[in-house]
């Protein structure tokens, strides 16, 4: 008895101190007024004035405020209070520090944007929550071949028994995700997305449609009308949500389907489907041989009580079976497996292996962390006088560690608000601008925060907070503080070898990477402006195969078979024109042009070498400069003539003439392994030069010289990459896509085109991963370059600090600013220069190491222009501190002596 | 913080049972009970008036006092004090647990040098 209402009695009054506290506050004011007041009036009425009274009844309560703290403290809510003086006081140190604060805020934020938007990503992506009823019960069915260890789609026949069979997993269904030409009316034909799928699809999702219907088992059948369902975006995008949309009909790849259904808003299922046609699983099983058919992705939802396992055994003995029946599954075993895992294809996933890379990023906010902390520590330093007083007047450790603890936290809590603003931003944006699975972001990925993610945030600002914050306020509250005491305007605290050796080590590393860094980025970056001097939407690409699926082969393949694939494919309406390359040469270093004087023997820039069909220019409406363009004796396979375009021609021989100079590869001295030598080619002769493929305002330079070869029959037969590229008619590649298979595999059963692709969509994608290259080079960039200044600020705050006093007495003896200020930076320009020197050394190393490519071009400008801003940022980090130095006044650093 | 030295102060822990016990006889505000328990002592018992306020709060957290806002005599607003059930079996433990206290000192003290 006598405990529950103790318990209760004691935890209400405890949580109306902590919500009330404001109240509780009031009464306690209002309560020790009153008893001052019947003191002050029994004081007065036994003689004393009205003024002395108040005073002795205030000095028996033993003083207002210290009553009320001990009444707080009886409370055990005596830490509310501080630590929000204890916030309020991390605001002030904000403000009074501002360059501590904005550097150390900015690098802790990267730092722990970085980590919170690997983690962010992650989650999305490999660890999502399917946003549907129970979609954490839905789950992916895949056949695994042991012979290649990858999964085999072409699954239809076993999907199909386990649909009728497995009692593990209902609502099984399949779809396959396939490009129809879609038109609307007499609109032009575009190719979409398609999800031809089984009904179970809709049932599994447990989603209603928004209007109409969606797929019953019925329309699976053969000989059922046509029908599809579309998405509220397409409804609304296509059709103007007209009221009328159910029963109108468009045309998928020329046929008829009526519209019976509309989803609603943000109904993606199985991906990020808008188009949903039925898969009519039986006709195609029909229609196919075990192990061919369509390409389909199996999923299904646990039936109640059956979980992974359960499901995974029943599916086993399924495979086994299959096994033992048909030699065509004899090395297939099917496998049960969290529904996403099969889409994004990470099947298998070792967590450790996500967590490792969760760590990886997170290990560049340790770094930060450890900067910043190094400089509070000088900051602390700076603070030794009060920390000490403070200590006298009977503040504990913990007090003290508490609060500087607390400071660190309210800048990290800053941080990681726009740590985690950036880290959203940028992965949302990445997602827009990368394109998710099947041409789409999947419906399950949000990039919303959640609690957990709160949670996270919150909990990485402690950690930062406890490396900032705790590490120096412990070495700053250690055993010295005895000493400090006494010379309290001094300090007794030294920055340890570690802490300049990170700072001579940072200014290194900024040095030796950031060069290297720059040029890269900005290469990058100039060279996503560059754009094709054509129509790219209307050229396409495609490469020729040998072989299937995953089982790609390279394999040479005769120019018979490729002039037939030509003569088809040109008689084919949509194509306008053909042209087709390789990649020839790329193994063969840089280019040597003979007579041109150039470090290493070779061109000091990327060449681009391609061995092309003669109608190659043609296609590209490339004009020709000057001398021929190719004719069928320069395709003989030791032809010598070669042409080049504009950009090669200028950029080797400016305003002379291309034509008859003769290039060749250069050779290859061994690196390491000995196979890596080669002698070099035969010379090559230019006969003609044509204009750009691409072109470049900002930066003509960017545009990459060509040299172009006549493929010759062996070219093609050495199994190098054969592209073929194509302008078509209009700008729909659907279309397209089946009539270039077809002619393909007539030509020859093995052949194939693979990722055919618009040029455009290709460039799109290329500078979707340029651009954001340069946004995380840029952000290492500013971390890493104001790290190292912060460094040296710190440097030299601390140094100030500590030689306050000599400071002091040589300004008292007659030095001049000049002196002082020399006395102050010398060792600092000291450490500065070691780092330097030992960056430009590892700039070095790192060049050589690349061949040169680092600090090719720009490079050569930057490594010095680097090593010059290095110096200035190092010279105005110190030069704040040291100025604070200069204000010293004698009488102040002797006073503090004394 | 300055120990109190003078015989008069009230000994450590002795100040709950005090408050307990004068809070039995009727209920008080803070001010009141201070001079009370001086009163009772016939001002031997020196209560240091801050620290009657912490063990208010003490007390209340354990659920053995009660307090409530009323209106004294001359029409001023105080904060009151009452012993609640729980407050009054506390005081008999509290009690008999001094007496046996009191009792162990006074035999220590009575003891003779043993022949």
């Amino acid at each position: 008895m006598k405990y529950p209402v103790r318990l209760v009695a004691g935890v209400r009054e405890r949580l109306r101190g902590l919500f009330l506290r404001d109240r509780v506050d009031a009464e306690m004011e209002e309560e020790l007024r009153f008893h001052m007041e019947m003191e002050a009036g029994k004081l007065e009425q036994s003689g004393l004035s009205r003024d002395e009274a108040s005073r002795v009844a205030a000095a028996t309560l033993g003083g207002v405020e210290r009553t009320k703290d001990e009444v707080r403290d009886a409370r055990g809510l005596a830490w509310i209070p501080g630590t929000k003086l204890d916030f309020v006081l991390g605001l002030r140190m904000m403000r009074k520090h501002p360059a501590l604060s904005i550097v150390g805020g900015i690098g802790m934020a990267a730092g722990i944007a970085m980590s919170v938007g690997m983690l962010v990503f992650i989650r999305a992506n490999i660890y999502p929550t399917i946003p549907l009823d129970e979609g954490d019960r839905i789950v992916a069915l895949e056949n695994r071949d042991a012979t290649v260890n990858n999964e085999d789609r072409r699954a239809i026949h076993d999907f199909l028994t386990w649909r009728r069979e497995l009692k593990s997993v209902e609502d099984l269904g399949a779809f396959a995700d396939v490009q129809r030409n879609l038109s609307i009316g007499s609109e032009d034909p575009q190719p979409v997305r398609v999800a031809e799928m089984t009904a179970a699809g809709f049932r599994i999702a447990r989603v209603q449609p928004l209007m109409g219907r969606y797929f019953v088992n019925d329309d699976e059948r053969p000989g059922q009308p046509p029908i599809v369902v579309i998405g509220y975006d397409v409804w609304n995008a296509k059709f103007g949500k007209r009221a009328d949309i159910i029963g109108q009909s468009v045309k998928l790849n020329g046929v008829v389907h009526t519209i019976v259904g509309v989803m609603p808003k943000d109904y993606g299922f199985p991906v990020s489907h808008s188009w949903w046609i039925p898969l009519r699983a039986e006709a195609a099983a029909s229609a196919s041989p075990r192990r061919q058919g369509p390409y389909i992705y199996i999923f299904g939802r646990l039936a109640p009580g059956a979980t992974l396992e359960s499901a995974q055994a029943e599916l086993s003995a399924f495979g086994r079976r299959a096994a033992a029946e048909f030699p065509e599954n004899a090395k297939i075993e099917p496998m049960v497996m969290p529904y996403i895992h099969s889409i994004i294809d990470i099947q298998g996933i070792e967590t450790w292996s996500v967590i490792s890379m969760q760590l990886m990023m997170s290990l560049l906010l340790v770094v930060v962390a450890v900067n910043v902390a190094m400089l509070v520590y000088a900051r602390t330093a700076a603070r030794q006088g009060e920390i000490a007083v403070r200590t006298a007047l009977g503040a504990s450790r913990k007090r003290i560690v508490s609060q500087l603890f607390i400071e660190a936290l309210t800048l990290a809590l800053v941080s990681s608000a726009a740590g985690a603003a950036i880290a959203y931003g940028g992965v949302s944006l990445a997602s827009k601008i990368t394109e998710g699975e099947m041409g789409g972001v999947a419906f399950w990925v949000t990039y919303r925060p959640d609690a957990w993610m709160l949670l996270y945030v919150v909990g990485i600002a402690v950690f930062t907070a406890m490396i900032v914050g705790v590490i120096p306020a412990l070495q700053a509250t250690g055993k010295r503080l005895e000493v400090n005491l006494r010379s309290l305007g001094g300090s007794a605290m030294r920055l340890g070898r570690t802490w300049t050796t990170l700072i001579i080590a940072q200014v290194a590393i900024a040095v030796a990477v950031l060069p290297a860094t720059v040029n890269f980025a900005w290469n990058e970056m100039l060279g996503a402006l560059t754009t094709p001097a054509y129509d790219a939407s209307r050229y396409l690409i495609a490469s020729l195969v040998v072989g299937g699926g995953d089982n790609e082969v390279r394999a040479g393949i005769s120019s018979d078979k490729i002039r037939e694939i030509v003569r088809r494919l040109e008689e084919t309406p949509a194509i306008e024109d053909l042209a087709y390359r390789t990649s020839f040469a790329a193994r063969r270093g840089p280019v040597e042009v003979e007579g041109v004087n150039s470090p290493m023997g070779a061109l000091g820039f990327r060449t681009g070498s391609y061995a092309v069909s003669p109608d190659y220019f043609e296609l590209y409406d490339l004009r020709l400069l000057g001398g021929r363009a190719f004719t069928v004796a320069d395709m003989d396979t030791g032809a010598v003539a070669v042409v080049v375009n504009q950009a090669f021609a200028t950029k080797v021989f400016g305003s002379a003439s291309a034509l008859g100079r003769r290039v060749r590869y250069a050779a290859l001295a061994p690196v390491g392994n000995p196979s890596t030598a080669r002698a070099a080619s035969r010379w090559y002769e230019i006969v003609g030069v044509v204009s750009n493929e691409r072109v470049n305002e900002a930066a003509p330079d960017k545009i990459t010289p060509a040299l172009y070869y006549a493929v010759s029959p062996a070219t093609l037969l050495r199994g190098e990459e054969i592209v073929f590229e194509a302008r078509m008619q209009g700008t729909a590649l659907g279309p397209v896509v089946p009539v270039m298979r077809k002619v393909a595999s007539d030509v020859d059963p093995s052949l194939r085109f693979a990722g055919v692709r618009l040029q455009s969509e290709e460039r799109r994608q290329a500078t979707a991963i340029a651009r954001l290259l340069a946004l995380g080079l840029g952000l290492v960039l500013v971390s890493v370059f104001l790290l190292s200044a912060a460094g040296i600020y710190a440097l030299v705050s601390f140094t100030v600090t500590r030689r306050r006093k000599e400071i002091g007495i040589r300004s008292a003896l007659g030095a001049t600013q000049l002196q002082v200020l020399t006395a102050v930076l010398r060792p600092v320009a000291r450490q500065i220069g070691l780092g330097v020197m030992i960056g430009v050394a590892g700039a070095a190393v790192v060049d050589r190491l690349l061949g040169g490519e680092m600090l090719g071009g720009h490079g050569r400008i930057l490594l010095p222009a680097f090593t010059v801003a290095m110096s200035i940022v190092a010279l105005l980090a110190a030069f704040g501190p040291a100025r604070r130095g200069l204000q010293t006044q004698p009488t102040e650093a002797l006073r503090a002596e004394a | 913080m300055a120990k109190p030295t003078s015989n008069e102060q009230v000994l450590q822990g002795t100040l709950d049972l005090l408050i307990l016990k004068t809070l039995s006889l009727a209920p008080m505000h803070g001010w009141g009970l201070t001079h009370r328990i001086e009163q009772l002592s016939q001002d031997v018992l020196q209560v240091g008036q801050g620290s009657i306020y912490p063990a208010l709060v003490r007390l209340e957290q354990r659920g053995w006092i009660d307090t409530e806002w009323r209106v004294t005599e001359n029409s001023r607003r105080a904060k009151y004090y009452r012993l609640t059930t729980a407050g009054r079996r506390a005081l008999g433990q509290e009690l008999a647990s001094w007496n046996r206290f009191v009792g162990a000192v006074g035999l220590v003290l009575a003891a003779e040098a043993d022949a």
